[in-house]
């Protein structure tokens, strides 16, 4: 009967097209009061104590962050900067786009504002050079992704928080698969400007060592930003949430003297953010009271239980599982898919042996496939909005299949080999 | 048959775990199976302790381990029961138990929860725990230091010691990282959480002056149960009790705890002196009175009467 | 029917203008005592649990303007291919969704509230007092319930200006 109420409510409710986190919250309320014998206060006990508890808090600073720098213009001259170092690579300005999109994920928390972010400057530039418009918003959508996998992440966080597990070490184990993945969609794009339809145009601008070299000092102040928000943390500095603050007021800072940051900007810069916020916190409310739910209702041990019956193996059982991501990836995308199945597959695959910060990467990795999966995905969405609609929706979807597909390999590659996830953790 | 649910909050992996799959397995077989007890680990239940008050009081699950010092938001009086710095024997601490359980019998029948006995919590050493070899308060006045508690803080901060509060789960990194140089924590399971890759010195400060976990009926299931499950309940939570109280205080145990650490490459230093443990204990005490009052008249009168059964033991 | 309109406009941008403002406090907030930690070698001692409890207000102040300007997360994928009488019923259905679990939540909130205030429940270390802070809680999704109605009880549509599908989360 749990399963029946859950499932049926999710999809009616969901489908009818209320408000995400209203729909998830009357489910839970709905099986604590009808099916935990009338616990549904416990749905403020939970809600309290999320929204109260400190490392969520992680979570506005960072999206302050991503939106003073995009509102500052930092971001463009960090794009214009990295341009002339990528003239002589097959694929030429299309890896600019990968370049910019991990250096600043290495500032923000999220996805789509990273999507953005690049996006806004890099699609106009790309395309007045005859760019292929498709080829130049799969590189932004995928590019965006790398947004939370390379710390800081918000899903990191959110991970961390509401599972309990060290975001410090979450945050460790993010940056080789982030990097390595950064690496293969340059690698990508390389093979694909060899081979098939033209997508690079014909330029050819000659550049000089000394160009190369005045564009990169021209993006000094990135790295010290990164010090900031990373070093920090890692030097044992700061916890996320002070290092997300050092980075808010470095970054105003930044604003002011480097970018054009106004403070009329500013404030503008803080209710678009917070607006979002309030999207995301909505969704978080009804999250903990559906996960309250489900775990009074001892909902994740009835499925290890009945999996376990069904005789899969525990990687078996895993396959399931991305599976399941996968395809409610096509609907979800974000924190959202994130927050909806943590109460179910956290313990699950916990009670199966897997590591709590290998599967916080994987889980965050799948989240990522799903951002670019259409028909529901934010940074295709995103994407197709900067274009002003020249690539469409089902485009930009099939720009971004070779990425979604690098994506799922890695998911695949940090299973069998989950070392490459938990080295870096493992020295700390 | 009878299925009553259980949360507790520890782990699978500790003791107290185990003591809880005792209890649940001893009422199976005074009632002969129609009585079971499921104990949900780790918080599987998705509660969270500092609520665990207001739940059992409603009834939402119908049985929890209960922890006094988590309660600081709802019941500030329990929660000061009793504290770090009371006890400077192990032996103390099984003198003043039985007070302490009265006055949280007393306290959680005001939230309408029935006590039946629990799990007396084993008399862990507590060390100071250091990257460098440190065993007076002197040296650590230039160090930070990572504690458990508010009480603790203010303890320290009496010495002009900076401390702060970071949960279990994070002081390896911060130890690691170099946020505190040294943390204040039960040397008897230092391994469990890795320690001795972080710090490679300790010192003995005092006995862990630890809160009993007792063990909480919601009312309302309480009301459903005939009289022999009750009685039932009664006597293998009085049975945990005992044989948890039994092996509370243990030497060998600690010695063995001691050599293992050493054998993993701490270096164990003199206990801290004398004078220091008084210092140390009498910050303690102010401290707690301080928290004591502030729970008001009923935090209060908690700790005057803790405090003077101790008085007494002491002399 | 319009002064009404006007009326829950300016109360939950007033609202929502606090929490901005919140917001921004916690960011100093949690950078002064980052700084203090290292300059006098001690943190604010109470401002995670201060930092907390902005959060929570963050989230409950801004909730019912972001509900007014259509920008919270549905998933109207289903319904936007749906024929205008149709449309019409799930926009009814998902007003029903939103106001009942609006209700819900104002009488446990409430609830959660009056019993903290009963007891007199405080913070654990700066012993803040809770109960000001639990009643933005049913304070929020009462304003929710007047916004919905104000809509006349269909989805708060987006201006033009917001159609970026919430860049939002992640
Ligand atoms: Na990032
Ligand atoms: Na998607």
């Amino acid at each position: 009967m749990n399963w029946v109420i859950l499932s049926v409510g999710l999809f009616t409710l969901l489908s009818s097209g209320a408000v995400l986190g209203a729909a998830l919250g009357l489910i839970g309320f709905i099986l604590l009061h009808f099916q935990a014998g009338g616990s549904s206060s416990l749905a403020i006990n939970s809600a309290w104590n999320l929204l109260t508890g400190f490392s969520l808090t992680a979570v506005p600073l960072f999206i302050f962050l991503g939106d003073i720098l995009l509102s500052s213009g930092v971001s463009t001259k960090v794009y214009n900067g990295l341009t002339p170092l990528f003239r002589r690579v097959p694929g030429r300005l299309l890896h600019t786009n990968i370049a910019v999109c991990t250096l600043f994920s290495a500032v923000s928390g999220s996805s789509s504002a990273t999507a953005a972010a690049i996006g806004s400057i890099g699609y106009p530039e790309l395309k007045n050079r005859g760019y292929s418009p498709s080829m130049v918003v799969g590189t932004l959508a995928a590019g965006g992704t790398l947004g939370l996998l390379i710390p800081p992440s918000l899903a990191l966080i959110i991970y961390g928080a509401t599972q309990n597990v060290s975001i410090g070490q979450l945050f460790l184990a993010g940056i080789v698969p982030g990097l390595m993945i950064s690496a293969t969609f340059s690698i990508w794009i390389m093979i694909r400007s060899k081979v098939g339809s033209v997508v690079v145009p014909d330029e050819q601008e000659p550049v000089s060592r000394s160009e190369i070299l005045r564009g990169l000092l021209q993006v000094w102040p990135l790295p010290i930003l990164i010090f900031f928000v990373l070093g920090t943390i890692y030097m044992g500095v700061a916890t996320p949430t002070e290092a997300a603050s050092l980075g808010v007021i470095a970054s105003v800072f930044m604003g002011f003297t480097w970018g054009d940051l106004t403070l009329s900007k500013l404030w503008s810069a803080f209710v678009n953010a917070t607006i979002m916020f309030s999207a995301i916190a909505f969704i978080m409310l009804g999250t903990a009271i559906l996960s309250q739910a489900v775990s009074l209702l001892a909902l994740p041990r009835e499925a290890v239980a009945f999996i376990a019956d069904l005789g899969f193996n525990r990687y078996g059982i895993l396959v399931m599982v991305i599976m399941v991501y996968i395809i409610l990836g096509c609907f979800f995308d974000g924190i959202s898919l994130l927050l909806m199945t943590l109460p179910i597959t956290f313990p699950m695959m916990m009670a199966l042996g897997f590591d709590p910060i290998w599967f916080g990467i994987i889980v965050t990795l799948l989240m990522e496939i799903g951002m670019i999966t259409p028909p529901v995905g934010l940074n295709l969405f995103v994407l197709t909005s900067i274009t002003k609609n020249e690539v469409s929706l089902t485009s930009a979807a099939w720009a971004s299949l070779p990425y979604w597909l690098i994506l799922l390999g890695a998911v695949g590659l940090y299973t069998l080999l989950p070392g490459i996830v938990l080295w870096l953790p493992g020295f700390w | 048959t009878t299925t009553l649910r259980f949360h507790s909050g520890y782990a699978e992996s500790r003791p107290e775990a185990q003591h809880l799959n005792d209890f649940a397995a001893y009422v199976d077989e005074l009632s002969g199976g129609e009585l079971k007890i499921d104990v949900f680990h780790a918080g599987s239940l998705g509660l969270s302790e500092p609520d665990m008050l207001r739940v059992l009081q409603r009834g939402n699950v119908d049985m929890a381990l209960l922890y006094g010092e988590y309660y600081t938001r709802d019941a500030p009086a329990l929660a000061a029961v009793y504290a770090q710095g009371a006890i400077t024997e192990p032996g103390q601490h099984m003198e003043i138990l039985p007070i302490i359980r009265e006055i949280y019998e007393e306290g959680f029948s005001k939230w309408g929860i029935q006590t039946i006995g629990g799990i007396v919590s084993p008399v862990f050493s507590v060390g100071i725990h250091c990257k460098e070899p440190i065993n007076s308060l002197a040296q650590l006045e230039r160090k930070a230091i990572r504690v458990w508690s508010s009480q603790l803080v203010d303890a320290f901060d009496r010495l002009s010691i900076s401390a702060e509060v970071i949960p279990q789960n994070d002081m390896y990194m911060a130890l690691q990282t170099g946020v505190v140089d040294c943390a204040y924590y039960l040397s008897t399971v230092a391994e469990t959480v890795s320690l001795h890759e972080v710090a490679e010195y300790e010192a003995y400060l005092h006995p862990w002056a630890a809160v009993p976990a007792m063990f909480g009926v919601s009312q309302q299931t309480w009301g459903r149960l005939s009289d022999d499950h009750r009685q039932v309940l009664i006597e293998a939570g009085e049975y945990m009790w005992e044989k948890t109280g039994d092996a509370a205080v243990d030497p060998v145990r600690e010695q063995a705890a001691r050599e293992r650490r050493e054998s993993l490459g701490v270096t164990i230093l003199d206990d801290f002196s004398e004078e220091d443990v008084s210092r140390f204990q009498e910050a303690a005490m102010v401290a707690w009175q301080r928290i004591a009052e502030r729970a008001g008249d009923e935090g209060t009168r908690n700790y005057a009467t803790v405090t003077e059964y101790l008085q007494e033991i002491h002399d | 029917m319009h002064i009404f309109g006007k009326l829950i406009d300016k109360l939950t941008y007033s609202l929502f203008l606090i929490g901005v403002m919140g917001g921004i406090g916690m960011t100093l907030l949690v950078f002064v005592s980052t700084v203090l930690r290292y300059v006098i070698g001690r943190p604010i001692y109470f401002s995670n649990e201060l930092a907390g409890l902005l959060f929570l207000s963050l989230t409950f102040l801004t909730i019912p303007h972001v509900l007014n300007i259509g920008r919270h997360i549905r998933i109207d994928l289903a319904v936007n291919s749906l024929r205008p009488p149709m449309k019409r019923v799930t926009g009814l259905f998902s007003s029903f969704v939103l106001i009942a679990f609006s209700l819900i939540f104002i009488y446990e909130s409430w609830d959660f509230m009056r019993f903290s205030l009963m007891i007199d429940a405080r913070s654990d270390i700066s012993g803040i007092l809770l109960w000001p802070w639990m009643i933005l809680m049913p304070l929020s999704f009462t304003l929710c319930i007047l916004v919905q109605i104000r809509h006349g009880l269909r989805s708060p549509e987006l201006s033009k200006s917001n159609t970026v599908p919430a860049e939002v989360t992640s």
